[in-house]
C-alpha cells in the first residue's frame, strides 16, 4: 500500500470525510480480517471483529501517529480487540493445557525439515486454529505482525523470558500438529 | 567445544532478539558446530512453514457498511418536532414566570466592597421588563382569545394554568421521544 496516500486518507478522515475512511477500510479489510480469522478461527466472528476493529480505529484516529504506516497500526488494533474477545471467552480447561504441555515436552515425531515439506497452507491454518488461544496470540504477534519480543511482552503483560518460552512452546505445538493433526 | 545452544536460544537467534554479546557468541558457535547449525536450519524451516498462511478473502466488502454506520443519521421527524415544541414550551414558561423572577431579581442585593448596593439588578430588570411583559401579554391574549373562541375556558379559569399544564404535557411527550434509543447516539455509530 502507498503510505503517502494512506496518510492523506487519514488526514481527510480526521477532517470529517468519512468516505476517505471507507477507502482505508477497502485497502486493509482483508489483512485485518485475516488477523481476526487466525486468532478466532471462525470466519463469521472474524468478520464481526473486523468491523468492530475499524470502528474502534476510527474513534481512536486522533491518537494515531501519521508518521507510522497505517496497516500495522490497524492490525494491532484488531489483534487487541481479538485478545479481549478471547479473554472474555471461557478459559481453556486445565486438561487441554496439560495435553499441550505434555505434547510440547515430547520430541517432535519428525524432523522439521520433513514436516515443512508436507506443510500446506491448509494444514498451517488447521494447526494454528488447534492451538490454545495464548499460543495463537504469540504466534500472531511475532510471525504475522513481526513485533519484537519486548513489544509482545508489553502487549501481553509478560516478562521477556515468558515470551521466549511461550513462543517456543507454541512453535513446538505447531510442529507436532503439522506432523500429526490429531496430536495435542 | 562449547555447550550446544538450546532450542529457545536458536529461536531467539533467528528472531534477531538476542543481546549483542550473546548473538556474537551464538554466531561463533554455529560456525563450528554442525549439530547446532543443522538444528538452526530446521527451526528456520518451521518458521517458514508458519508463514505459509495464505490470505483468506473477506466474505463481504465491509467498507460501505462501516461508512454507513459512521455517517450521522438524519434526525427523525418526530424528534425534530419534539425539539421545536420543547423550545416553545421553555419560552412560554419563561414568559409566564417573569413576574416572579422580576420580584426576586429586584430584591437581590450584591455586596460590593463594604457598602451593599441595593437593587443591583434593577437596571437590567428595567431594561428586560418591557419586551418580556409585552411578549407575555401577547401570549396570554392569544391563548385567551383562542380559548374563548373554542369556548373551552370559562371566564373564571385564568389562562396561565392551562398553558402550564399544556406545556408540561408537551414537555413529557417530547422527552419520551428524545430519550428513545439513546445508546446509539451516545456511541456515535450505528450497527448496520
Amino acid at each position: 500500500m502507498d503510505e503517502a496516500s494512506d496518510r492523506l486518507l487519514v488526514e481527510q478522515t480526521r477532517g470529517g470525510q468519512i468516505d476517505a475512511f471507507g477507502e482505508l477500510v477497502r485497502r486493509y479489510q482483508t489483512s485485518v480480517f485475516n488477523v481476526c480469522y487466525r486468532l478466532l478461527g471462525d470466519p463469521a466472528e472474524a468478520e464481526d471483529l473486523t468491523q468492530d476493529a475499524f470502528l474502534r480505529a476510527y474513534r481512536r484516529l486522533e491518537s494515531y501517529d501519521v508518521d507510522r504506516p497505517f496497516g500495522p497500526w490497524m492490525r494491532r488494533v484488531a489483534a487487541n480487540l481479538c485478545l479481549n474477545a478471547m479473554q472474555r471467552r471461557e478459559p481453556p480447561t486445565v486438561q487441554i493445557d496439560e495435553e499441550f504441555d505434555q505434547a510440547e515436552d515430547e520430541e517432535p515425531r519428525m524432523p522439521e525439515a520433513a514436516l515443512v515439506r508436507r506443510a500446506s497452507a491448509e494444514r498451517v491454518r488447521s494447526a494454528l486454529h488447534a492451538l490454545p488461544p495464548h499460543y495463537r496470540m504469540v504466534i500472531e504477534l511475532r510471525h504475522y505482525q513481526e513485533m519484537r519480543y519486548d513489544d509482545i511482552a508489553a502487549e501481553l503483560g509478560l516478562t521477556l523470558a515468558e515470551v521466549k518460552t511461550r513462543l517456543y512452546r507454541a512453535r513446538r505445538a505447531i510442529a507436532n500438529l503439522l506432523v500429526d493433526p490429531e496430536h495435542g | 567445544m562449547d555447550e550446544h545452544l538450546t532450542d529457545i536460544e536458536l529461536d531467539t537467534f533467528l528472531d534477531s532478539a538476542m543481546e549483542a554479546e550473546a548473538a556474537r557468541f551464538s554466531s561463533a558457535h554455529l560456525e563450528n558446530c554442525r549439530a547446532c547449525a543443522g538444528r538452526l536450519e530446521n527451526r528456520a524451516r518451521l518458521f517458514e512453514a508458519i508463514r505459509t498462511w495464505e490470505e483468506v478473502p473477506i466474505p463481504s466488502d465491509l467498507s460501505d457498511r462501516i461508512v454507513t454506520s459512521l455517517s450521522p443519521a438524519p434526525a427523525p421527524l418526530g424528534l425534530r418536532v419534539a425539539t421545536v415544541l420543547q423550545a416553545g414550551v421553555v419560552v412560554l414558561i419563561a414568559a409566564l414566570l417573569w413576574p416572579l423572577a422580576e420580584t426576586l431579581l429586584t430584591s437581590v442585593r450584591i455586596p460590593v466592597g463594604p457598602i451593599p448596593i441595593p437593587g443591583s439588578f434593577g437596571v437590567l430588570v428595567a431594561q428586560l421588563s418591557e419586551p418580556v411583559l409585552f411578549a407575555q401579554t401577547e401570549v396570554l391574549n392569544a391563548v385567551s382569545a383562542l380559548a374563548a373562541t373554542l369556548r373551552t375556558a370559562p371566564g373564571w379559569i385564568p389562562a396561565w394554568p392551562l398553558l402550564v399544564a399544556g406545556g408540561v404535557a408537551v414537555f413529557a411527550v417530547g422527552n419520551s421521544i428524545l430519550l428513545r434509543n439513546p445508546r446509539e447516539r451516545a456511541n456515535g455509530t450505528r450497527r448496520v
